[in-house]
């Protein structure tokens, strides 16, 4: 009790007093708790709900301090049927499946450099079914992996659905419809995020797919309209152009919101240098399907106020993801949502409204949805439940990237986060445009090689953030971001010695800034 | 069907009672497991070459509790059963206690890992 009031600050009132209800409650459901434990339920210390990048670092970690610790993972097909194995979003329909075909792109792109290198190669087809049986087949291998690691560090594994009965205990209902019983001293809801439809659109459900079942289809997704402009839309529409595939994008209003939209722009920028076709301000109004098993979009623009139509093979929604709670029953353990997103309330803890219950990754507010602040925040949390620890999860200056065919990416705050944090005139911002090396002999287009380091302007100029676009975006990134975490200034970067030649020393060749009004293009060595 | 397929306990049983005191090669597989793929026809070869080792084959998804049993973490993994040709009033205890009197000796007596063709025949050679 005394643990979870701590992390309370003003904003969880409600925590308290939920929190003092549900000690009320415990009271009486303890003895009543302990009688039901008795009727042939399973009981475990830690119970984790979703199998998932949290879900699974948070059970193993916690099996590892010596819990009785039990995973339940369940995957509901999508409305395609698609499904898929232990690991969640990330391994499954995610990061790996989606790094990987970003891959396959690339290396079409390689293709067609490989000739001004002296390789003697004709452009050549790209084969979706062969690309996807590959990828497949790595992912498979992954959630055998998963479920080695599990009974390696003896985590019971069940694959049911789960949703809770009481607050201290869970049913499942295997895919048969078998019943078990399952409860827990605390329990962690690790459940993530599915792609959302959008239901109001006539023929969406029916006619479109989303990420879920782009990874797993086995013939190739032909003539796509990609609806959305998140990074999920762009990284896929990337690819699918890349791999050589007629693609659009249609993005509402603007391009990977919350992130730096100087560089989003540049980032649309460059795939629309590279073929992928934009349609922006527009929203879609119906799906049809054709008779000769084409999709017809009809969509509406609002500047021209003029309706347009398009055909395709594949439509992809990528309008964002919603949190997996429905199903929950989270009103029988007196878990609380946010009322607009739908996710699970918790505090800086990771504890929700009822004292010994926790959400972490995609499905809690508030929380970034990547892969290792999950991992990270569910190996914390594990550890400050068996008495490890007190350290807290932060999630400031968490790196990223998008992978887009030029990637990029971040650490810290964008330009108008640290503008609308510190004042313009606090901000100074160093910026270059340069060129890969292997650009130059390929003969390729570099216009938006792009990079900024958002600094305080008060010496030694603390960097705020960095931003990165450019080939292995991400690779370059992580090390930055060790200099952000230390609180690196731009003073010491400026006396850190580039390697050379690479992308990645123009970060510390950063000395133009937006301020000077000077050109930022490097130019020579 | 020169390589058995097994999906069960009872199956494996049974396959290893069959066997008598023959070697006995069971191979760990997944359809989604590349090396496999590649070491399949060297196994079928095998198992046409060497008409006194009993093959069989055990895909991980389709029987998890098989793989379970025998701690199975790598794919492929080989694991190869000989009953014991010595029986002394020490191994019938044993058998009663240990095996539930099932007289069946179920452990593998060698494993490994991987899809080294070569290997696999040089062990079979020497186990069989």
């Amino acid at each position: 009790m005394a643990a979870a009031l701590r992390g309370a600050g003003g904003r969880f009132r409600w925590r308290i007093r939920a929190a003092a209800a549900a000690a009320a409650a415990a009271a009486v459901g303890g003895v009543r708790g302990a009688t039901r434990r008795a009727a042939g339920r399973q009981n475990y210390d830690l119970l984790v709900i979703g199998g998932g990048s949290g879900g699974l670092a948070c059970a193993k970690e916690a099996a590892q301090l010596g819990k009785k610790v039990a995973v339940v993972d369940y995957v509901e097909p999508s409305p395609r049927g698609t499904r898929w194995g232990l690991g969640g979003t990330c391994v499954n329909v995610g990061c790996i499946p989606k790094k990987l075909m970003h891959q396959a792109a690339l290396l079409g792109g390689m293709v067609q450099d490989a000739p001004h290198y002296g390789w003697a190669l004709q452009p050549v087809p790209h084969d979706w079914a062969t690309m996807a049986e590959a990828v497949q087949n790595h992912v498979k291998s992954l959630n055998w992996g998963h479920r080695v690691q599990l009974q390696d560090r003896k985590v019971t594994y069940f694959n049911i659905k789960a949703s809770f009965v009481d607050a201290h205990t869970v049913c499942g209902v295997s895919k048969g419809g078998k019943e078990t019983l399952l409860s827990a001293e605390h329990i962690i809801i690790a459940t993530g995020g599915r792609p959302r439809y959008p239901t109001h659109i006539e023929g969406a459900l029916e006619y479109g797919i989303t990420s879920d079942d782009l990874f797993w289809l086995k013939e190739s997704p032909g003539k796509t309209l990609v609806v959305g402009a998140s990074y999920v839309a762009l990284e896929c529409a990337g690819f699918l152009t890349g791999l050589g595939l007629d693609t659009t994008v249609m993005i509402r209003s603007i391009p990977l919101r919350g992130f730096d939209q100087q560089m989003s722009s540049l980032v649309t920028e460059y795939m629309a240098s590279q073929g992928t076709r934009f349609l922006r301000g527009c929203t879609p109004s119906r799906v049809q399907r054709l008779p000769d098993g084409q999709l017809q979009v009809t969509w509406e623009d609002p500047s021209s106020g003029k309706e347009d139509t398009g055909t395709f093979n594949t439509v992809l929604w990528a309008i964002g993801r919603i949190p997996e709670t429905r199903s929950l029953n989270l009103e029988k353990a007196g878990v609380h949502t946010s009322p607009t997103s739908q996710k699970i309330l918790v505090d800086a803890l990771e504890t929700t409204s009822v004292p010994h219950i926790y959400a972490i990754g995609d499905v809690a507010e508030g929380r970034p949805e990547l892969t290792p602040t999950a991992i990270m925040a569910g190996k914390l949390l594990a550890q400050r439940l068996c008495g490890q620890s007190s350290d807290v999860m932060d999630y400031e200056n968490v790196p990223t990237t998008v992978f887009t065919p030029l990637e990029y990416g971040c650490v810290g705050l964008s330009e108008e986060e640290a503008v609308a944090r510190h004042g313009e005139e606090h901000v100074e911002v160093y910026h270059a445009y340069y060129k890969p090396l292997e650009f130059t002999v390929a003969e390729r287009d570099a216009s938006q090689c792009y990079i900024k380091m958002v600094c305080l302007r008060k010496p030694p100029q603390l960097v705020l953030g960095l931003h990165f676009l450019g080939p292995n975006a991400g690779e370059v990134t992580q090390g930055f971001a060790l200099g952000i975490k230390c609180g690196a200034s731009y003073a010491q970067v400026m006396r850190t010695v580039g390697i050379h030649p690479t992308c990645a020393e123009e970060v510390a060749k950063l000395r133009i800034s937006k301020r000077s009004g000077l050109d930022p293009t490097v130019t020579g060595c | 069907m020169m390589v058995q397929i097994i999906k069960d306990m009872d199956e494996l049983k049974t396959f290893l009672k069959a066997a008598g005191s023959k070697l006995v090669v069971v191979e760990f597989s997944a359809k989604w497991c590349g090396p496999c793929q590649k070491i399949c026809p060297l196994v079928h070869a095998m198992s046409l070459q060497y008409r006194n080792v009993m093959f069989a084959n055990v895909d991980v998804d389709d029987s998890r509790d098989l793989a379970q049993i025998y701690h199975v973490k790598v794919i492929p993994t080989f694991q190869m059963f000989k009953k014991a040709q010595k029986v002394t009033l020490f191994s019938r205890l044993k058998r009663a206690f240990c095996c539930n009197g099932s007289g069946i000796v179920s452990k593998p007596i060698f494993e490994f890992c991987g899809a080294d063709a070569q290997k696999l025949e040089a062990k079979i050679r020497e186990l069989m």
